[in-house]
């Protein structure tokens, strides 16, 4: 993928750039905001990560030019701790998706995987029903079956799975999972993701005695179907 | 002393006005006197005109008394020419004047007269009065003026001194304190007495202010030892973790030692977030993504989610809906003041202990059945950073409650601690009461 980094603290733009390039992306790095409008209006990205508090243009202007000039490259917002005006601020400028300094690398990469455009092109958000091998789940029902038997799945636990399933192949971390099935931005201290995923395991993947969502050690979780 | 100072001034301002009165009031007499004067000498002159007319001039029908006399020119030439009228002489008549006219009876010392001349008898008479009376009389009117005047000052300026020194002593004590307060002695009070005037009441305001200062003052002295505390641990931990990862070889140990550093640095993120989030919600920016909120709905979402967890660590979990109520709020932040509530229930509490969710039409709360806390206790739980447990040795950065708090406030709710109603524990309940809320 070719993605753009907008970030102007060295140690940190470093971090992220070295990263990305060793699982394989080609990683653009700027650290002032007017440099990356440029680029991000003359090239061509899969993914644009924006700092909030660059020099010259903050990344939210940038953000906002490049939405603006209809560039609809799926954007990650970086923005300070605990700053929820900030993130809604971000999401309401056209952000794709944002992540609070500071973070873990392995969160920034499932994201930015997540945000990528091949990937996301797959998908079909409208659909009613996903298919992932043997397991099937309708969506207007919220009906699901594995092969052919039907899985008796509460509310969340049938939206952790969708959830798994329309991101077949790519990791999902805790918090990932937490804002997409729970619509939380925050870390409840206590184990709600792993307490949902162990008791989803033991109804999707017991009676059938195989492994079908496995557990990213200190990341989060990948769905093989 | 700016209130002997008002006194004196008041005082001045008296005097003049009393001073301008009197002057008033000497002219206005001093006015009257003469009319009245005048208006009996003219009856006088009559009286003895018409003596004059039938008995002649016999200066002892006319026996002098204090203040009037009476001389008769028998002179046709002089009557003829003679002007008529009353006529006012100021200072003494001159002795040859008292001899050749052969007055009597009279007193020359006596200054101002009013003559009034006329004819009687085809001659010219001439009566004359003394001033001397009414002079005194309108003279005494100023003196007694100032001499009131300088009574009622005097009096008037000790009542002012005392009242301002009153006053002043009050000022004197309200600025001392607040000296005291800026030096950092902030336990200091005016404690005024309980007149109830102006400066009692501005006392008690400045008392009450100073109480709540002093309040806000402790909470966050303590807040920042016991988040300075609070953060001490895990970064000696976080410190402890990556010199053993440096000084070892064996990369399994290296990379189990950087695993739980940055489990550390993790729980350091966490304290901070909390922290931040307090920090965030007092400034009161949320109430603009207020939205309107089903609170069964926010209860029936917590339960779904927390009543494995909950269930897996080996506590009862229930869902009390005693009512319903939609309120106008952020659903994710209540959810995280019942998600931390739910938590500081797991983490004060001994597995077996049931927690509930309650909701009912007047708000939302977590209750639990296990040992609860001391009455005590209830009002201070909610500050920051404070944990009952001093010894500090259960997880928990003890920010859970105050940011319970925080949203609780963010959405003018007021928190309520209580024993479990619902238990034969003592347990806790912790409700959260809105102060608006629509039932249908």
């Amino acid at each position: 993928m070719q993605i753009l980094l907008l970030e102007d603290d060295p140690e940190i733009g470093d971090w992220i750039q070295c990263g990305l390039k060793r699982s394989g992306q080609v990683v653009d790095w700027f650290s002032n905001g007017r440099e990356a409008l440029i680029a991000a209006t003359t090239s061509d990205y899969d993914v644009v990560i924006l700092d909030r508090m660059v020099p010259e243009l903050d990344g939210l202007s940038v953000l906002k030019t490049m939405r603006s000039a209809r560039i609809e490259t799926p954007v990650l917002f970086l923005t300070a701790l605990g700053d929820v005006e900030d993130r809604v601020e971000g999401l309401e400028a056209g952000a794709d998706d944002y992540l609070a300094k500071p973070f873990a690398f392995s969160e920034l990469e499932a994201r930015v995987a997540a945000l990528g455009r091949r990937a996301n092109r797959k998908l079909t958000t409208d659909a009613v029903s996903l298919s992932s091998k043997d397991i099937h789940l309708d969506l207007l029902k919220q009906k699901c079956t594995r092969r052919g038997v039907a899985v008796d799945l509460n509310t969340k636990e049938f939206r952790l799975l969708e959830a798994f399933m329309r991101s077949k192949g790519r990791i999902l971390t805790r918090n990932m999972l937490l804002e997409k099935v729970w619509g939380l931005n925050f870390d409840p201290t206590t184990s709600v993701v792993e307490t949902h995923v162990s008791r989803l395991r033991s109804k999707i993947e017991k009676p059938f005695g195989d492994q079908v969502i496995k557990t990213v050690r200190g990341t989060g979780y990948l769905f093989e179907g | 002393m700016s209130s002997l100072r008002q006194t004196i001034g008041l005082l001045v301002c008296l005097l003049a006005l009393q001073l301008l009165g009197a002057m008033a009031a000497s002219t206005i007499i001093h006015v009257e006197f003469s009319n009245q004067i005048k208006d009996e000498l003219s009856k006088r002159f009559k009286v003895v005109a018409s003596e004059v007319e039938m008995n002649g001039f016999r200066p002892e029908d006319f026996p002098s008394y204090r203040g009037e006399v009476v001389f008769f020119q028998a002179d046709e030439t002089s009557a003829a020419t003679a002007p008529e009228g009353i006529f006012e002489v100021r200072g003494a008549i001159e002795d040859d004047l008292w001899e050749e006219n052969k007055l009597f009876g009279t007193n020359p010392d006596w200054d101002d007269w009013y003559f009034f001349v006329g004819e009687a008898a085809g001659s010219v008479l001439v009566i004359g009065t003394n001033l001397a009376y009414s002079s005194l009389f309108s003279g005494l009117i100023p003196n007694v003026f100032i001499a009131v005047g300088v009574c009622i000052s005097v009096i008037a300026l000790a009542i002012g001194f005392a009242m301002s020194r009153r006053a002043q002593n009050k000022l004197d004590r309200m600025s001392t304190v607040l000296a005291e307060i800026g030096r950092g002695n902030l336990h200091q009070r005016v404690a005024l007495s309980t007149d109830r005037d102006d400066l009692d009441d501005l006392a008690q305001d400045i008392d009450n202010t100073l109480e709540h200062l002093e309040v806000l003052f402790n909470q966050t002295k303590n807040l920042a030892v016991n988040i300075a505390h609070d953060l001490k641990t895990p970064l000696a931990r976080l410190r402890l973790r990556l010199e053993n990862a440096l000084l070892d070889t064996d990369p399994d140990i290296v990379a189990q030692n950087v695993e739980l550093a940055l489990k550390q640095a993790d729980h350091v993120i966490a304290v901070f977030e909390a922290f931040l989030r307090i920090a965030r919600l007092e400034t009161g920016t949320a109430k603009k993504r207020f939205a309107d909120v089903d609170l069964v709905a926010v209860a029936k979402e917590i339960a779904s989610t927390f009543a494995p967890v909950v269930e897996d660590a080996g506590y009862g979990f229930e869902l009390r809906i005693n009512g319903r109520a939609r309120i106008k709020g952020d659903a994710v932040l209540l959810t995280q003041m019942l998600s931390n509530l739910i938590e500081n229930a797991i983490r004060h509490t001994d597995p077996g202990t049931v927690i509930s969710v309650v909701v009912d039409y007047a708000g939302v709360g977590v209750a639990d059945t296990g040992k609860g806390i001391p009455d005590d206790a209830y009002e201070q739980v909610v500050k920051p950073s404070v944990r009952l447990d001093a010894s500090r040795t259960k997880p928990g950065a003890g920010l859970g409650l105050a940011l319970v708090k925080s949203i609780a406030d963010a959405h003018e709710a007021t928190l309520e601690l209580t024993e479990n109603p619902w238990s034969e524990e003592r347990g806790l309940f912790v409700f959260a009461r809105f102060r608006e809320v629509w039932t249908t």
